[in-house]
């Protein structure tokens, strides 16, 4: 029965990640407008960033998907509980990209770049914290997949609402590249 | 049967809703709403221009609101249904309640700048951002009635003829997350952000919209398919198969 399946985890998600895919499509259409109206000003606001966090970050965001996909794996195996520790590296991943995140605010905020600065720096904030969001819901979607792999065996139910809360995760990745992309690279 | 026709009604409420809802906003010109960078002055002449079009298409939006009681209703009807489902199907109905209260009172305060438009224009902007701001960010009750739907979906384990398709809580649960970051109209006068912008506005417009029909096709296929059944049995949760 599994091996028939194309589809990681519940067809439902699907739904809730293209569509989210959707509206960072007009996210990303948002920050390559703002850019071809004033690349001047785009790029003085990159300036302030600090493009090595971004890669920290984006590098975090990447090894917690290698982590969530080998938890997945381990989850097949004959004692699903060996994908504990895949898992909650993944969460703390996730915890140091927040952190770091906090950290890259406060300082910009306080070497006077707040949102409110520049259309740049107001779609930084804005749209960073939309992502950031999706990490919280991600942490608590993870945390319940750490739950789900207490038990040396998982149900048919439980291995798809662990697929599916990979498949939630490696979107919420997908869209911090793109997102770093525009945000930090895009010259 | 009766009880059936009657869900039927509470059900073709959401497009009702919807229908009326958006036509009044187009009668009272606010599609494109004003813009919150406007001069006091600007935004006064935006009242003043066609005030008994803008007074009838107010009307007409609080009049549409009251279809959004028996709509939550024939929602709930559907997630009561759901084994275990009970706490997120009164949430749901909560939600729905005060949702009403939440497109009611900013449609009541536009309707009081209207009434008067050509009262000094500072009044009229402080009204304007009075009535826009819990126009555009009332995501509480919708988010609570969405979590409240998509919870109680994914409640139904059983593959075969789950109460309502699991997608669908999925979809609720996502349209309910998109409504939160309209929060952000507070820091923004424009741009994406502002009460008039592409994300804050349009998208939640047409999200909204969308939510309430998709919940209605499904809704109304739920009734059919338990006026279809002859024995309403409370159908017990099956295990899963391993």
């Amino acid at each position: 029965m599994r091996a028939e399946r194309r589809m990681p985890g519940e067809a439902g998600i699907w739904l809730f990640i293209l569509g989210d895919m959707v509206v960072f499509a007009v996210v990303f259409g948002v920050l390559v407008h703002s850019r071809g109206q004033d690349p001047a000003a785009y790029e003085l606001g990159q300036g302030q960033l600090h493009i090595g966090l971004g890669i920290v970050n984006t590098v975090l965001l990447l090894t917690s998907s290698l982590l969530v996909a080998a938890g997945v794996r381990a989850s097949r195996g004959p004692d699903a509980r060996q994908a504990r520790p895949f898992f909650l590296g993944a969460i703390g991943c996730a915890l140091a990209f927040a952190a770091l995140k906090a950290v890259e605010y406060t300082d910009l905020a306080s070497s006077g770049h707040g949102p409110a600065t520049s259309e740049f720096s107001q779609l930084f904030f804005t749209f960073t914290g939309l992502h950031l969001l999706h990490v919280a819901i991600g942490l608590a979607v993870l945390g319940g997949v750490v739950r789900l792999v207490r038990r040396p065996a998982l149900d048919e139910h439980d291995a798809m609402m662990l697929e599916t809360g990979a498949s939630y995760w490696h979107m919420v990745d997908l869209l911090w590249i793109v997102l770093f992309a525009l945000l930090y690279l895009l010259g | 049967m009766t009880s059936t026709r009657v869900q039927l009604w509470c059900a073709w409420s959401g497009p009702a809703f919807i229908v009326l809802f958006f036509s009044g906003m187009l009668v009272a010109s606010l599609l494109p709403p004003p813009e919150p960078d406007w001069t006091a002055q600007r935004t006064a002449e935006f009242w003043r221009s066609d005030p008994d079009l803008k007074r009838l298409g107010l009307s007409l939006m609080m009049a549409s609101t009251t279809f959004l009681a028996p709509f939550g209703v024939a929602i709930f009807l559907q997630l009561r249904r759901i084994p275990g489902a009970i706490a997120p199907a009164y949430t749901a109905l909560a939600g729905a309640a005060v949702g009403m209260v939440a497109v009611v009172v900013p449609t009541i305060m536009m309707l009081s700048i209207a009434l008067r438009p050509e009262r000094d224009p500072e009044i009229t902007q402080a009204l304007t951002d009075l009535a826009f701001i819990p126009f555009v960010v009332n995501w509480p009750p919708a988010l609570v009635q969405a979590l409240g739907l998509g919870v109680g979906v994914l409640m139904d384990r059983r593959r075969e003829d789950p109460v309502l398709p699991r997608w669908l809580g999925y979809y609720a649960l996502w349209t309910g997350f998109l409504f939160l970051p309209g929060t952000l109209l507070v820091f923004f006068l424009d741009g994406v952000w502002a009460w008039n912008g592409i994300l804050s506005f349009w998208l939640v417009a047409v999200l909204f919209g969308m939510f309430q029909l998709v919940v209605f096709v499904q809704v109304r296929a739920a009734i059919l398919r338990a006026a279809a059944t002859p024995t309403p049995a409370e159908p017990a949760p099956e295990a899963v198969p391993a």
